[in-house]
């Protein structure tokens, strides 16, 4: 995969280990990878520039996920947001699919199951 | 989130679907319904165990609003397929195609080993099976079988005895080397059951972290709680005081128990004695690896 045609991911999770995990494996599968865990930090840099995929945590101080969401879509619609979630209720799933996230995966998860659904988001992505 | 539920054809078995079927509307998770029929019964699957699982899936459906769920609608003439020695039924729509996985499934042969076989090779995070109430623990007539599966299994196992809603999550740890994994698995059970989580860690890690690192790790786990609004009581319990503790508690209580491999209470709890406690609990028990 050349440097041009990276997929982009923003990675937003207050708990660093979550970026941790995830940033190197992505990076290693070819994505273009920038994480956050604090959200105002996070929507600067989506204001700076677009990414392709977001990956947000739900519960956070500040903005919290589902608000920030509403921001990334504002200012890129076609970027496709994943939301990742250790405090899953049914409303919050409800919520997120009527607000149009991409998908909503809870708290464990597998990396192959994150990767599963960021290929079906790039999928997406290609044919829209 | 991937889910393997194992199930049998008996009435505890019909019990859980509702209980799992909330922890799914809450994660939408991906959601594996297994029996497993003994080999020698032929080519074909077993019509009683192929009619039940229908009826779980049709139960499991049944509890989400129409239109609210992620699992597509009920399955009408859909057959079961034979792949790869086990029969598998699946309602796929690419119109779902960005939702989630509602799959049945019946392997062939002895059941402990093959809800575990199944568990690993679908990289479940969480194996869900009821069994009989009290001081026993039947599953399809085997006294052992969720103790083999609460025993063996790679990853988080919840055994459900009764449909009680716990009201407290009382959870033994190693907070020294608790995993990531397994405080997220704890903070999706207390979601679902709205309970009091108590957090009960060791006082003597034996010269691994001395005094200052067991309040240490304490309070990084009081502050991962506190930061996200979770009211979390910590009790430390010495030790050799700790199998008794958690015998008292499971009397009342749901009793969580991390066992994973750096646990300090592996060397507390042994294989036979976490199969003792699925035994004689008289609440659900959860394993957290």
């Amino acid at each position: 995969m050349s440097d041009q045609h990276k997929t982009s991911i923003l990675i937003l999770d207050d708990e660093p280990i979550v970026s941790k995990r995830l940033k190197p494996s992505l990076e290693k599968q070819g994505y273009e990878v920038e994480t956050f865990t604090v959200s105002s930090e996070a929507l600067k840099r989506t204001k700076e520039r677009s990414f392709d995929i977001v990956i947000t945590d739900l519960k956070m101080e500040g903005l919290n996920g589902m608000d920030f969401f509403t921001e990334v879509k504002a200012t890129s619609p076609r970027t496709e947001v994943i939301v990742i979630t250790g405090f899953a209720t049914m409303e919050t799933a409800k919520e997120s699919f009527q607000k149009g996230v991409f998908d909503f995966l809870a708290k464990p998860f597998k990396i192959s199951e994150i990767t599963a659904v960021i290929n079906k988001a790039e999928l997406k992505i290609k044919q829209s | 989130m991937r889910i393997l539920i194992a199930f049998d054809t008996h009435s505890y078995s019909s019990r859980i679907v509702s209980e799992v079927a909330k922890l799914a509307a809450n994660t939408w998770a991906d959601i594996t319904m297994l029996a497993v029929q003994p080999a020698g019964s032929g080519n074909k699957t077993d019509a009683t165990l192929a009619k039940a699982l229908r009826q779980y899936r049709t139960d499991f459906i049944d509890q989400f609003d129409a239109g609210d769920q992620p699992y597509g609608g009920n399955i009408s003439n859909e057959e079961f397929v034979q792949k790869n020695g086990a029969w598998e039924l699946s309602k796929h729509s690419p119109a779902l195609a960005s939702r989630k996985e509602l799959l049945l499934k019946i392997r062939v042969g002895d059941p402990a080993k093959e809800i575990l076989a199944e568990a690993r090779e679908h990289e479940a995070d969480l194996i869900v099976l009821g069994c009989t109430k009290g001081l026993d623990s039947q599953w399809k007539g085997e006294v052992d079988l969720p103790q083999k599966i609460a025993k063996k299994a790679a990853c988080s196992v919840v055994v459900i005895k009764e449909k009680k809603v716990p009201t407290t999550l009382t959870c033994c740890l190693d907070q020294t080397h608790v995993s990531q994994s397994s405080l997220e698995m704890i903070n999706q059970i207390v979601t679902l059951y709205q309970a009091e989580l108590k957090i009960v860690g060791l006082t003597d890690n034996k010269g691994t972290d001395g005094k200052a690192g067991v309040e240490n790790s304490i309070a990084q786990i009081l502050k991962y709680y506190a930061e996200r609004q979770i009211s979390a009581w910590i009790k430390l319990v010495r030790p050799e005081d700790l199998e008794e503790y958690v015998a008292e508690v499971s009397r009342e209580n749901m009793v969580g128990l991390w066992m994973g491999k750096k646990s300090l209470l592996g060397k507390i709890f042994s294989p036979n004695l976490v199969g003792k406690l699925v035994n004689h609990s008289q609440s659900s028990v959860l394993i957290l690896r």
